[in-house]
């Protein structure tokens, strides 16, 4: 299993990380939240009998892909494209990743490449930017889908990144670019703001880079649905706001999710749903 | 309503302010007594707002405009001064819930309900439109419910334009609430009266199905439903209404139907002048809420003049012979009769007789419960899980709190009966939530104990957050119940025990004087959120103590066998240490795969897994485990009477939260003592709420002081660890600055 590599702390940030959940999870529910779930779909004002349950959209085993060539068109169907990052957004050189090969994080908390491991069938990562304007800075995004061979794996991955964080809170992502003061937090469905995927995980914290400069905001974002799991990052230009940045990776996000639920979901949206069991059952 | 700031002034061009309403980012909303006694809703617009010439100019014709709208559903302009420093303008106060509230307490109105408010609204709406005005924040925030039909309130006036708000505050681009406004507006681009029909639809959608079109969440995905998604319209099953929605819901403002065609289109016979078309609970709700209202200084209708000759009111007041009425009759006797009837029968009696005079009158009379034979009474509720996952921890609060109560009732001279009201909810959100309506809709209750845990809480939160009843939880101690229930600071929800957090971040520091150097940190995901809570308070903490920390995440949908190659895993990275946050049985787990290892430095559980499943499954590898937890253990010093009568009653020791929650039920009783000292009235559950904050009470588990955020002050935290196969009571850890 892909959980071998693992990071050893190095010593300790002198700072007391300030980020309670209260902040983290505040930046997934800034709107108006309303009581979740079944409980507030459409109750009888005078019975008091509890609703049924809104089906919940799971992956249909029967659909996920088995072998490499089935997930790489997966991955070419739901990746984003510049258009979802905006009219200004253009593809960045280069484009895209290399498909036989993805990021690791070592135990030095730099980001290497290897080969794919086993569980992962296909992965691709996209790189977009929005060009200095107006006196802002560049904007760089990504996209990355990634096939698991089971959604056991997928969860896999966003254990792997919670741990990240926490052993790696300064990274470097290839010469000349770091991340800074990374926290993260990922709310299955049902908990907290998150109604729409399986896991849905954040990391927020800063970028910064010997060509763009900064510290600027920067935020990965990663959702799994099943055994796909898809994500977004921005790192921000020199005067971006932050609400600017938090809200680039809605639409990628919401585009590719929707996407991988029509190209796996189950087309009847049965099912009690229970997601959790769709793991267990397809094992190993 | 809250009390007046220091800054605030006591009267503003003849009107006589009597507290705050709300504050926006433009100004604040007063509740007032305008000259003529009545009560009134005075908007002040800040003096930075009022420097552009290019406000004042429109804040002066949307005035004159709004004196123009001619409609018994629309609040009234009582008085205005466009011209001072900081500019005013006073609207008729509504006593009633917002349709938010009713409808976030009392459940989602049924079909013909939605039909006669989407008529009154559109109305409401179409007279604003006639005398030119665009209301642009149409949502349930802003139709209050009156004893005599709905209010529409807070209508285009002195709103800022997208370009002001922006010059203004840096932040938001948009204007209005999301999730109520149009495709338009979503985009900042130019309105028009189409804008509040899709509004409006919107408004109705919620009223039927009890829940937003566009879901909830973030501001910015809320904004692209509205711009790109098909609105969420499930449950309308009456087919016509359904059809209209969709067209009043269009992306193409040019398809919406004006809000006079809405008004044609829908069919409902509608009974104008009273409010029996809304469900029993709703009534109920506004009529207590209207009482409420009446019992603040200066509003009283005995003091307002007998006539409203002369008043600014004018011609709409008189039609609908409601709103709030200010020409109460010297001579309105005898309503007694009538009145226990209203309030036994449901809505259809209450307004048989035109209207809401004579209710107004017989409610203004007389505010006591009736009379029973016994005396006085006060009621609280319990609302808990006892059949449910957590009815271990739900039975032992119940039955705590029934010793209380009866031990309340026994004392010689009680100044009032106690009475425990309780609900099940099994752990079930969707019951959870009709628990909690159940007792909101009781209005006896004056304050409920509870929820039991997380699921309850999140299902919960916002019906009683929204009907203001305090709330004072026992052991539901997370932060992100309350934030993912709402979308502000909850206003009446108490932790009564010190956050679980805390426990967790208490936990690393025991660790550490312990001798621990490298503590490894098994963060299970089957812990849900509260594990999340407590493994993220310990890595910080660790980050603080300057200790080194390897953590380790395992998915909940990783089965038991996987945590074996975890913790070898972190055994090899040279952890002395462990804190496992998750469930009992797989806690259990990990201290059987610890003791094959040979593993002896310290070990910790976080409190929901410190369970007697864990000690049941965990056999001899759990001895030694230890866990820091809010509650106190049933041998402590402190609570041996207590731990004695509950034996007695009930036959075993009282379990987790036992304690806590007999200091809880007393702690209420204390405070209703104490105002039943300033009056024979029974009080409102917003003057319970408010008294709160001021207890002292001590309690035998701890002195019961409140936070800004109403937790708890100096909650204590407990010590256990597995001895002889149990949890036993190791004592209170002593925290820092106590």
């Amino acid at each position: 299993m892909a959980y071998g590599r693992r990071v050893r702390r190095r010593g300790v940030p002198a700072a007391l990380a300030a980020v309670l959940l209260a902040g983290a999870a505040a930046c997934d529910s800034g709107g108006e939240p309303e009581s979740k779930g079944s409980a507030s779909s459409s109750a009888d004002a005078k019975g008091d009998a509890p609703p049924a349950p809104e089906p919940t959209p799971e992956a249909d085993p029967g659909r996920i892909p088995r072998t490499a060539a089935q997930a790489r068109r997966l991955v070419e169907d739901v990746i984003a494209g510049p258009e979802h990052f905006g009219p200004d957004a253009v593809r960045a050189t280069p484009y895209e990743s290399d498909p036989a090969r993805w990021t690791v994080l070592a135990e030095d908390c730099a980001w290497r490449t290897e080969d794919l491991p086993d569980d992962v069938l296909a992965t691709r990562t996209r790189y977009f930017e929005i060009p200095a304007a107006d006196g802002k800075g560049p904007v760089a995004l990504s996209a990355t889908v990634t096939v698991h061979r089971t959604t056991l794996d997928a969860a896999w991955e966003q254990a792997r990144m919670l741990e990240e964080a926490v052993g790696c809170p300064e990274q470097t992502l290839r010469a000349g670019e770091r991340l800074t003061g990374l926290t993260s937090l990922a709310l299955a469905r049902g908990e907290g703001a998150n109604e729409t995927s399986d896991d849905s995980l954040s990391e927020r914290g800063e970028c910064v880079s010997d060509s763009r400069g900064g510290p600027y905001p920067y935020t990965w974002d990663q959702s799994t649905f099943g055994p796909v799991v898809v994500g977004v990052s921005v790192c921000a230009g020199e005067k971006s706001s932050p609400g600017e940045v938090a809200g680039m990776s809605v639409e990628p996000l919401v585009t590719m999710m929707q996407r991988a639920q029509g190209a796996v979901g189950r087309e009847d949206a049965g099912g009690d749903g229970d997601t959790g069991s769709a793991g267990a059952k397809e094992g190993d | 309503m809250e009390r007046l700031l220091p800054s605030d002034p006591a009267h503003l061009g003849g009107n006589r302010l009597l507290g705050r309403l709300g504050a926006g980012g433009m100004g604040v909303v007063y509740l007032a007594r305008t000259r003529t006694g009545a009560p009134a809703a005075v908007k002040v617009i800040q003096p930075e707002y009022a420097e552009q010439p290019e406000f004042r100019a429109r804040f002066r014709r949307e005035a004159a405009s709004a004196r123009r709208v001619a409609s018994p559903w629309v609040v009234p302009v009582l008085d205005a001064d466009t011209e001072a420093e900081a500019p005013w303008l006073a609207t008729a106060f509504v006593p009633g819930p917002a349709l938010a509230e009713a409808v976030a307490a009392c459940g989602p109105l049924p079909g013909h309900g939605v039909r006669v408010l989407g008529k009154v609204l559109a109305r409401a709406v179409a007279a604003v439109h006639d005398a030119g005005l665009v209301h642009r924040d149409l949502k349930p925030g802003n139709v209050l419910l009156a004893l005599d039909g709905p209010r529409l309130i807070d209508f285009g006036i002195a709103r800022p334009t997208a370009a002001e708000e922006t010059e203004l505050t840096s932040d938001s681009m948009v204007v209005g609430t999301p999730g109520f406004l149009s495709p338009e507006q979503a985009r900042a681009q130019p309105v028009g009266p189409a804008s509040d029909v899709f509004s409006l639809g919107c408004v109705l959608a919620y009223a039927a199905t009890g829940r937003p079109s566009f879901g909830s969440g973030a501001a910015d995905a809320l904004l692209y439903r509205t711009v790109h998604d098909e609105p969420d319209l499930d449950g309308v099953t009456d087919d016509g209404l359904r059809a209209l929605l969709v067209r009043c819901l269009a992306k193409d403002p040019g398809e919406r139907p004006s809000a006079a065609e809405l008004d044609t289109a829908l069919e409902a016979d509608a009974p104008e002048g009273g409010i029996d078309w809304l469900p029993d609970a709703v009534v109920r709700m506004v009529a207590e809420r209207s009482a409420e209202m009446l019992q603040l200084p200066g509003v009283e209708p005995t003091e307002v003049s007998a006539t409203s000759a002369g008043d600014a009111e004018g011609a709409a007041d008189a039609d609908t012979g409601g709103g709030l009425d200010t020409t109460v009759a010297a001579g309105s006797a005898g309503p007694g009769r009538r009145r226990v009837l209203a309030l036994a029968g449901g809505g259809a009696v209450l307004l048989a007789a035109g209207g809401g005079t004579a209710l107004w009158a017989a409610l203004r009379d007389d505010g006591d419960p009736p009379a029973e034979a016994s005396g006085p009474r006060r009621t609280l509720g319990l609302h808990a899980d006892l059949t449910g996952p957590q009815k271990a921890a739900g039975a032992a609060q119940e039955r705590a709190a029934r010793l209380a109560v009866d031990r309340f009732n026994a004392r010689e001279k009680a100044p009032f009966t106690l009475e425990l009201k309780v609900r099940d909810d099994g752990g079930d959100p969707a019951r959870a939530l009709t628990a909690a309506r159940r007792l909101i809709g009781d209005r006896d209750v004056l304050a409920v104990i509870g929820p039991t845990g997380y699921a309850s809480a999140q299902a919960s939160l916002s019906a009683y957050d929204g009907a203001g009843m305090p709330l004072l939880t026992v052991s539901e101690g997370s932060f992100s119940a309350a934030q993912a229930a709402l979308a502000g600071e909850p206003k009446t929800y108490f932790h009564t025990t010190a956050l679980s957090a805390r426990a967790a971040f208490t936990t690393v520091f025991t660790l550490l004087g312990q001798g621990a150097q490298n503590v490894g940190l098994l963060a299970d995901r089957a812990g849900a959120i509260r594990g999340f809570e407590h493994s993220s308070m310990a890595h910080n903490a660790a980050a603080g103590a300057e200790l080194a920390l390897y953590l380790r995440v395992v998915p909940a949908a990783a089965g038991a066998e996987a945590l074996g190659p975890v913790v070898a895993d972190m055994i090899d990275h040279g952890v002395d240490s462990f804190y496992y946050t998750g469930t009992p049985e797989r806690a259990a787990a990990v201290a059987r795969e610890l003791a094959e290892r040979g593993f002896d430095g310290p070990r910790f559980l976080d409190e929901p897994a410190a369970g007697g499943a864990f000690t049941a499954a965990g056999g001899d590898a759990a001895e030694g485990w230890q866990a820091l937890t809010p509650y106190v253990g049933a041998d402590a010093d402190a609570v041996r009477d207590f731990a004695a009568a509950y034996r007695k009653r009930f036959g075993s020791a009282p379990g987790p939260w036992a304690a806590e929650a007999y200091d809880v039920t007393r702690l209420l009783a204390d405070r209703l003592a104490a105002l039943a000292e300033k009056g024979r009235r029974r009080p409102t559950r917003a003057a319970l709420a408010a008294s709160l904050p001021a207890a002292r009470f001590k309690g035998l588990t701890a002195t019961y002081r409140f936070s800004d955020s109403r937790e708890i002050e100096q909650g204590p935290i407990h010590h256990f660890r597995v001895e002889d196969g149990r949890f036993g009571y190791v004592g209170p850890v002593a925290l820092p600055g106590s």
